[in-house]
């Protein structure tokens, strides 16, 4: 696929996403900062020239605006494991999603809430799959939302459909839990 | 803006998930219901088995080209449109007939390419 190709994804989201705000479907912010994330993975996926890329790597740039001041509200944990652009796209949405709802409602809402993040690798059925744990601690009390929004649908619709993942979001009271499993080969080619 | 209630299904093949999830939320505004499709093989079996109005198919899908879907919908004699994007390349001979709109289209052009569609 040529490169660029990816600089048309932003353009094109961006372009879709502004006729959703003005027809006020959506909350201006939150639109706005889905497009600048998109663009930030396709920056950092373009520093490994739309090679593999370590899901660390991937996570710490979602994560960095939330350990300042040297305190660590997002706890990671996980295995060295490289995951394809297309993984790395959707997963960056997908946990941006968490932390804007964690920020807003959740556990970073709170002064001494925090969230753990922690993956591994794990077989089944002779494939390799990465198996991903949101959890949030500390946070007020959750009450599960009326009406899924599009940063839920994003998570339980869209991983499913770009990684064939299986992906369970809980709003637990005492802390919003998601678990993501998908095959590492799933995303076999370039988004 | 439809209530949804006699929604036009149309199947989109997309593999930008964010761009997916995007159309899926814009176009029941223009009465579309969507299923959407990020891999040709699953393409091909909605293709196959769901009640669909119309389509619009990415020529690119994964590396893969779109082209199996497009048979499906050929033989169903369902109308579609490809949708390529800069630099994605002719498209085969054989679809010459077929339109194509260009990416990165945006909500109104595509509802009113797909009522065109739907119109013929």
């Amino acid at each position: 696929v040529p490169r660029i190709e990816r600089l048309f994804e932003v353009a094109h989201v961006a372009r879709v996403a502004e006729r959703l705000q003005r027809d006020r479907l959506h909350d201006r912010q939150r639109v706005l900062h889905a497009v600048v994330e998109l663009a930030n993975t396709h920056s950092l996926l373009a520093s490994v020239a739309w090679g593999e890329i370590d899901l660390r790597r991937v996570l710490e740039s979602e994560f960095a605006p939330y350990q300042l001041d040297g305190r660590t509200r997002v706890q990671t944990s996980g295995d060295h494991v490289r995951i394809k652009p297309a993984a790395a796209l959707a997963l960056s949405m997908s946990v941006h999603e968490l932390l804007t709802n964690a920020s807003k409602y959740g556990a970073l809402s709170t002064p001494d809430g925090f969230v753990q993040v922690a993956w591994r690798v794990v077989a089944r059925a002779r494939s390799r799959r990465l198996r991903l744990a949101w959890s949030e601690h500390g946070g007020p009390r959750v009450a599960p939302p009326t009406r899924l929004g599009f940063g839920s649908r994003l998570i339980t619709e869209g991983l499913p459909l770009e990684l064939d993942a299986e992906v369970e979001l809980d709003y637990a009271p005492e802390g919003v839990n998601c678990t993501i499993e998908f095959p590492l080969a799933a995303a076999i080619a370039p988004p | 803006v439809n209530d949804g209630a006699h929604a036009r299904c149309v199947l989109v093949l997309e593999d930008s998930m964010a761009l997916a999830m995007l159309l899926k939320e814009a176009l029941p505004r223009y009465g579309y219901s969507v299923l959407l499709a990020a891999r040709v093989g699953k393409g091909v079996i909605l293709a196959r088995t769901e009640a669909i109005d119309a389509a619009i198919l990415d020529i690119n899908i994964a590396g893969e080209r779109v082209y199996p879907v497009a048979a499906e919908l050929a033989r169903r004699g369902i109308p579609f449109v490809f949708a390529s994007g800069y630099g994605s390349g002719a498209i085969d001979r054989a679809y010459a007939r077929y339109e194509v709109v260009l990416k990165p289209y945006g909500i109104k052009g595509l509802a009113e390419k797909l009522a065109q569609l739907l119109e013929r």
